[in-house]
């Protein structure tokens, strides 16, 4: 892959929801690796309830966009954002700045606390991350963190949970079994289920069937439109196929930049922009 | 001379060459190993036929009545090597989660420093540290204290009855706990590091604080490799000689209490190896030498098969 200056200087056609939909809203972030930029000045718009996709070549900083919505990247000190990340109205990278023109606010204010943060924003990574412990353990230690609930709510809970991620049927047996002990893409809607068992407003899903099979990723896809019911989705992929089947919006990032930002019915019909043409007719990679 | 005949023969000829080399080495190791361990049986084997199985369970140690029974010196050894371990192991685990999950870079590198140093000091300086320091400060403000406030007919009072000179079975755990101290942190560190980063995020991911991931996370995902390396703590605090034989006490009594004197196989051959004239003797330090051999052995086999099973 090989985009040169022009190709990635073309401009950027951004259709955003309505503000009073934005459940996320970024403005204007930068985002570095110690001193290395990663980000220049994106947006996104993220619309409650809907399936916003994340496309773009390797390197483009899809990845890392995602990663700044929980602050995951706090975990590590040489990284650091800028600009303005609002959860519902609020700006998670300076919560005492009045924000001007913000969706409405909603919920608890999070006011720099990270462990109320990733528990409204829920996160399920590339590669399956079971915990060493049981299937139900799995859910339940989530739930058990930000919860008090009783057995009989948390079995429920439990139960709801896996099958919401299409996984119920395949493990109602074997609850006790170790949570490792099951397939790729079992791990994986394991994980969807861990993350919506917490019951967050959004789960941010970053390439989550880049390792599973063609029947795995199927399922997976089936329980992520099932969720659209209850929660925002953010997902990163480098499928563009699942990227138009699912998704509500879609937003093509190059070279650290939101290129291009439409409902995704629009996008991958007639793309606005060349690179992003380029791209979705297989031109670059 | 055709160099494409002689090409491939002097490969092959290297080659095997090379191998053989390799396997002598590694059968000089194996041979020593067994020589070791015959040397030890034919040594020991006239003490273990005089005393048969009364050996490991007497505690008489007498070289001039000529009976031996190792039960003093090897419950001496078990029970040092194992409070050692217990006051080892939750400094060990706070250092290395410290190391990995809290510490500023800057101040890990001095930490770390410090640990290794630990780990480098001859045991003879902590052994002179513990008879000169440790052991007169103990006795004063632990073992005089407690033997005015403890009621001596109570269970306590057995506990920790004893002369109070600081030289007993418990300052030479803590001695023991701070030389295993590093080596346990240091393998705890590297496993804590194994923890997949993706594993990591994903359990701060789901809103745990920083103590839950290490507390439900980070050390059950470690847990079976960190008894490994506790075991190897273990046979390092087994087989410790020196810093063991300038504090223990060196008395053969069967040690009754946490603060008595008592002895350790190591210390035990070390003190009196020098001095063994009758050949019952020099047997009876023989045979304790194979009861370290074997202990020690099953020691580190354990934490082996411990580690092994996690890689699988």
């Amino acid at each position: 892959m090989n985009f040169d200056a022009k190709q990635a200087d073309v401009g950027s056609v951004i259709l955003p929801p309505p503000m009073e939909q934005r459940v996320l809203d970024v403005r204007g972030l930068n985002f570095f690796y110690g001193k290395h930029q990663a980000l220049f000045g994106v947006d996104l718009p993220v619309a409650r309830g809907k399936i916003t996709a994340l496309i773009g070549p390797s390197g483009c900083g899809k990845s890392t966009l995602l990663r700044t919505l929980n602050k995951i990247y706090d975990l590590y000190p040489g990284q650091h954002a800028e600009g303005q990340i609002l959860f519902n109205g609020e700006n998670l990278l300076n919560p005492r700045e009045a924000v001007e023109d913000a969706p409405p606010a909603a919920g608890l204010a999070i006011n720099g606390d990270n462990a109320r943060l990733r528990a409204r924003i829920g996160m399920v990574f590339q590669r399956p991350t079971p915990f060493p412990m049981s299937i139900y353990e799995n859910i339940a230690f989530g739930v058990r963190l930000h919860r008090n609930v009783s057995r009989a709510q948390m079995d429920e809970i439990v139960e709801t949970s896996l099958t919401r991620a299409a996984l119920w049927d395949e493990v109602k047996d074997k609850l006790d079994k170790s949570g490792l002990s099951l397939s790729g893409g079992q791990q994986q809607r394991l994980c969807v289920a861990r993350g919506i068992a917490v019951e967050p407003e959004v789960l941010l899903l970053d390439e989550p069937a880049s390792a599973l099979d063609p029947l795995s990723t199927a399922k997976l896809e089936t329980a992520l439109i099932e969720l659209k019911q209850s929660f925002t989705i953010v997902i990163v992929t480098h499928n563009l196929q699942q990227a138009a089947r699912i998704s509500d919006y879609t937003g093509f990032m190059l070279m650290g930049k939101m290129v291009e930002f439409r409902p995704s019915g629009e996008a991958f019909v007639r793309p606005a922009t060349a690179a992003m043409r380029d791209y979705v007719t297989g031109r670059y990679g | 001379m055709s160099v494409e005949t002689a090409g491939p023969s002097r490969a092959a000829r290297q080659d095997a060459f090379f191998q053989a080399l390799c396997f002598s080495a590694a059968m000089v190791l194996m041979a020593t190993l067994a020589g070791l361990l015959i040397a030890l049986v034919i040594g020991g084997w006239p003490a273990l036929a005089h005393f048969g199985p009364k050996f490991f369970i007497s505690a008489a140690w007498d070289p001039v009545a000529e009976d031996y029974g190792a039960a003093g010196p090897i419950v001496g050894t078990l029970v040092t090597a194992g409070l050692a371990m217990v006051m080892a192991l939750p400094l060990a685990v706070g250092i290395a989660v410290f190391l990995v999950e809290f510490c500023p870079s800057v101040l890990a590198k001095y930490v770390s420093m410090a640990v290794e140093l630990l780990a480098g000091i001859p045991s003879i300086v902590y052994g002179m540290w513990g008879l000169f320091v440790l052991a007169p400060w103990f006795a004063l403000h632990v073992q005089l204290p407690l033997f005015y406030v403890v009621d001596p007919d109570s269970f306590w009072g057995h506990l920790f009855e004893g002369i109070p000179n600081g030289a007993n079975i418990f300052t030479a755990a803590m001695i023991l706990a701070i030389m295993v101290l590093p080596y346990i942190a240091t393998v705890l560190r590297e496993l804590l590091l194994s923890v997949p980063t993706h594993v990591r995020e994903a359990a701060y991911g789901m809103g745990c604080t920083p103590y839950e991931v290490v507390s439900k996370i980070m050390l059950p995902y470690i847990r079976r490799s960190a008894i490994g390396a506790v075991m190897l703590g273990l046979g390092r605090a087994l087989g410790e000689t020196m810093a063991v034989t300038f504090i223990i006490g060196n008395s053969h009594e069967f040690p009754r209490s946490l603060f008595a004197s008592g002895s350790t196989i190591a210390s035990t051959i070390a003190n009196e190896f020098a001095e063994a004239s009758s050949d019952l003797h020099v047997s009876a330090l023989l045979a304790l030498g194979l009861v370290l051999f074997v202990i020690t052995f099953a020691a580190l086999v354990g934490a082996r098969l411990l580690i092994g099973r996690e890689k699988a």
